[in-house]
């Protein structure tokens, strides 16, 4: 990514979607459960509901189905379906009933209830009305209602009375049923050719006093073995248990499951209702968080967009201060207190960096214009000098004259790209030390005669104090370069009648070269760059001097080289330059143990 | 015409001094910015040529202080240095013209010639007198559509002549302009190269063109003096 603004954005966007994907999902999951509770909650209301209203509608259908029965029953109490019907014309008389005999009193001529009585061999057990097939119909007097069918029992078993049966199964009393107390119900459930039906049997009796309008009279019957005396009173009809019935009521469940059954469908369509709410409620969440998500995604990508450009417009200030920044104008022009922290130290180390690269570009514009100078004067003269000559036709003597002017000037030129060339190669690091062991006296001493002449026309004097024989590993032509640059430098800037101390010796291990004048001294600002090329302690120059200002250069360039030091100290009465070189193993070579001072002036005084 | 040379490199100061002098310039010289000013100041210069980077004083402070004390000869400033800056710069101290080393001779001289033409007002390189002609830039003289021969020296005075044509100019203001340091003063001289150019201008034709003042000096006769005047010298 090539962009901090892009790369930022796109993690930021990256963090924001995972983020609110997650709160997203996590309130999604949490409403999700909450709706499904509600759902279940609800649903089972509808299940209690559902279920109370199948529970009310069975009870009231066997409430209904209870109240018929017993609607029938009173209905069977009242009726004659018990009784015989009795026509007395006002006399008395006897009926004989098959149980036995009983004489009734009939009294008037109206019609009269006879109980029936079967006679099981018991004795007023049991009255019950005979069915006949004139009263069958009038059981219940009314057609009863409802109940699908229902069949009257008598206490015996036997079948009084039922509604239309002919595809029904016959019910059957069981035994059970038989012992039960008087005026229960029972409620079963049965089923019948595979369709359900609520059966209720009711056991019931014929109330006496249906009775009460009838009277009886009991003939005596004499006992086996009865002597006389007081006749036992017979049991009369009312000392009879009343005669009991056995009702039983059937009802077709087919309604009330129809009703369950619409229950049920309500149920289902309500449940499936609910669902569908969760349903819709679930997705209406789903597309307003997708809605929400994506509206705060993109809300927020835009602000984060903002606010990285917010952010980053130090980095931009930074870099628009960076791009100002040219050949001619090395600063950079932020402040860096207005920075942020993480900035600052990047601004300062690019201040300084730029403020070191403006001096080094500014030390080599220097340098080439200097250079450019340096051979533009002596070229200058060269070329002045031919064009003068050729003007016209000259002598001899002329031409020679101008010959030399110009060789001079061309040697000038010469000595100055030698020193440039010198230069280039020790930035290159192209330059090899040749190193050889040597005696720095002898050597010392050549060069002092090499300059001898240059010194002699100035009126200087020059004085080499070099102790014998003092042996070093050095490069003679690198040396050589030193020395004599060193001694042109102190006949250069030498007062008149000044005078030039050589002096080598070995001390502590080291060699060490002494060039002392007697010159003006070299001011302590300008002794802080005089080893800088083109640096001259006096900005205006000699003109016919060779060095341009890059001998002292040269010479501290070599003394590195050669790992040795250089020192400058410098006052009113001249400057010296000294140099210690290190003089290796090789100074046990020196058979000399003490230093014999030996003058040697190089040079006697020569006035002009 | 007079020149002071302010260079501190020997050749070139010398190679430049015999160029000079052989077209007829009279070059005075100073190596250093001391000497320079000094001689600035006490001489009367057609032109001086500077160099900038100059021992003791370098060119720049000189012009500053001459140009600050009002003096008014033209400067030509003559350097190894030649950046846009450093022109600007020169001239806006004050300088007339701004020529870098190394240079063309010829450049110089037209230079120079263009420079004391400026300091007399006079724009035509050809100087025309009655039927005298005076060509500055190809220094050539023709009287009467006939060329003349003449020796730097001769030109140079009555070139002279012509800039001051119509006023009387002396023989110690000749001195002053055509006439180096070095050269002896002896009260002849100008008159002998007087008496020569006469010869070799006003021979052979019927109006003389050079007029002796007694007792002032010389004066070469300006168009509109054309016949009223006669004298002899």
């Amino acid at each position: 990514m090539t962009s901090i603004r892009l790369s930022l954005i796109v993690y930021f966007s990256a963090l924001l979607l995972v983020g609110l994907g997650a709160v997203c999902l996590l309130f999604y999951m949490q409403t999700q459960t909450t709706l499904e509770q509600k759902e279940e909650s609800t649903r089972m209301l509808y299940v209690k509901e559902f279920q109370n209203r199948c529970s009310e509608a069975h009870s009231q259908f066997d409430k209904q189905l209870v109240q018929q029965t017993r609607f029938l029953a009173s209905r069977a109490r009242g009726s004659n379906a018990f009784f015989e019907t009795l026509v007395s014309a006002g006399s008395v008389s006897s009926v004989l009933l098959p149980g036995g005999q009983v004489n009734v009193p009939l009294v008037g001529l109206h019609p009269q209830l006879v109980w029936k009585r079967y006679n099981r061999g018991r004795p007023f057990d049991l009255f019950l009305a005979q069915r006949n097939a004139e009263s069958r119909e009038d059981a219940f007097e009314v057609e009863p209602p409802d109940p699908a069918h229902y069949q009257l029992f008598a206490a015996d078993g036997e079948l009084m009375q039922q509604s239309s049966l002919e595809s029904q199964e016959q019910i059957k009393l069981d035994d059970d049923f038989r012992r039960a107390e008087l005026y229960t119900e029972r409620l079963d459930m049965v089923s019948i050719n595979g369709q359900k039906f609520r059966r209720v049997t009711f056991k019931g009796s014929v109330p006496k006093s249906r009775l009460a309008s009838m009277s009886f009279s009991s003939r005596w019957v004499p006992q086996a073995g009865f002597k006389g005396g007081f006749r036992p009173r017979r049991p009369s009809i009312f000392d009879a248990p009343a005669p009991v019935f056995y009702l039983m009521c059937e009802e077709s469940l087919a309604p009330v499951h129809a009703q369950i059954a619409r229950f049920q469908s309500e149920f289902n369509t309500n449940l499936a209702d609910l669902k569908q709410a969760t349903q819709d409620d679930l997705s209406k969440l789903n597309a307003r968080l997708w809605w929400i998500a994506l509206a705060t995604f993109a809300g927020l990508v835009v602000g984060g967009f903002g606010v990285l450009c917010l952010g980053l417009r130090p980095l931009n200030r930074l870099s628009d201060a960076v791009s100002r920044v040219n050949e001619r104008d090395f600063e950079l022009h932020v402040s860096t207190l207005n920075l942020p922290s993480e900035l600052r130290p990047i601004a300062d180390r690019l201040k300084k960096t730029l403020e070191q690269l403006g001096k080094a570009f500014e030390r080599e514009k220097q340098a080439s214009a200097d250079i450019s100078h340096e051979l533009r004067t002596p070229l200058s003269a060269l070329l002045t000098n031919l064009e003068v000559a050729l003007r016209k036709p000259r002598s001899a003597e002329q031409y020679r004259e101008v010959l030399e002017e110009c060789r001079g000037s061309g040697q000038q030129m010469y000595h100055l790209v030698e020193r440039l060339l010198s230069l280039a190669r020790l930035d290159a690091g192209a330059v090899q030390m040749k190193n050889q062991i040597l005696d720095v006296s002898t050597l010392a001493r050549q060069c002092a005669n090499l300059v001898k002449p240059i010194a002699e026309e100035r009126g200087l004097s020059l004085r080499v104090h070099a102790d014998t024989a003092v042996h070093l590993k050095a490069d003679p032509d690198k040396l050589r370069e030193v020395l004599t640059n060193l001694l042109h430098n102190a006949i250069e800037y030498n007062r008149p009648e000044g005078s030039i101390h050589l002096s080598v010796r070995r001390e502590n291990g080291h060699v060490q070269l002494e060039v002392r004048d007697t010159g003006i001294g070299i001011s302590p600002k300008a002794r802080e760059r005089i080893f800088e090329r083109f640096f001259r302690a006096d900005p205006s120059r000699q003109a016919d001097t060779p060095h341009a200002g890059l001998g002292l250069a040269i010479v501290k360039s070599y003394v590195d080289l050669m790992g040795g030091t250089i020192d400058l100290t410098s006052g009113d009465e001249g400057s010296t330059f000294c140099i210690a070189l290190p003089a290796g193993d090789v100074a046990s070579m020196d058979t000399a143990k003490e230093p014999l001072a030996m003058a040697f002036v190089a040079s006697t005084r020569v006035l002009q | 015409m007079r020149v002071l040379l302010i260079e501190d490199h020997k050749p070139l100061l010398k190679a430049l001094r015999r160029g000079l002098e052989e077209e007829g310039f009279a070059v005075d010289s100073a190596e250093d910015g001391e000497e320079g000013d000094y001689k600035a100041r006490t001489a009367n210069y057609d032109v001086v040529i500077l160099d900038l980077m100059l021992p003791k004083i370098d060119g720049l402070t000189l012009l500053k202080e001459w140009r600050k004390s009002g003096l008014k000869t033209h400067v030509l400033v003559l350097t190894a240095k030649d950046t846009t800056s450093d022109k600007v710069h020169g001239l806006d101290l004050g300088a007339d013209d701004y020529l870098t080393k190394p240079f063309q001779l010829e450049e110089l001289l037209a230079r120079l010639r263009a420079l004391i033409r400026r300091s007399h007002q006079i724009k035509d390189p050809i100087i025309r007198i009655s039927n005298l002609e005076i060509d500055t830039a190809a220094r050539t003289v023709k009287r009467g559509g006939q060329s003349i021969h003449l020796t730097p020296r001769e030109y140079a005075l009555l070139q002279f002549l012509a800039f001051h044509r119509g006023k009387v100019v002396t023989r110690s203001m000749i001195w002053e302009h055509l006439y180096d340091e070095y050269d002896e003063n002896t009260s002849n001289v100008v008159d002998v190269y007087i008496r020569y150019l006469r010869t070799k201008i006003d021979k052979g034709f019927d109006t003389p063109l050079i007029l002796t003042r007694w007792g002032e000096g010389y004066m070469l006769r300006a168009d509109e003096d054309n016949g009223k005047e006669k004298e002899h010298g």
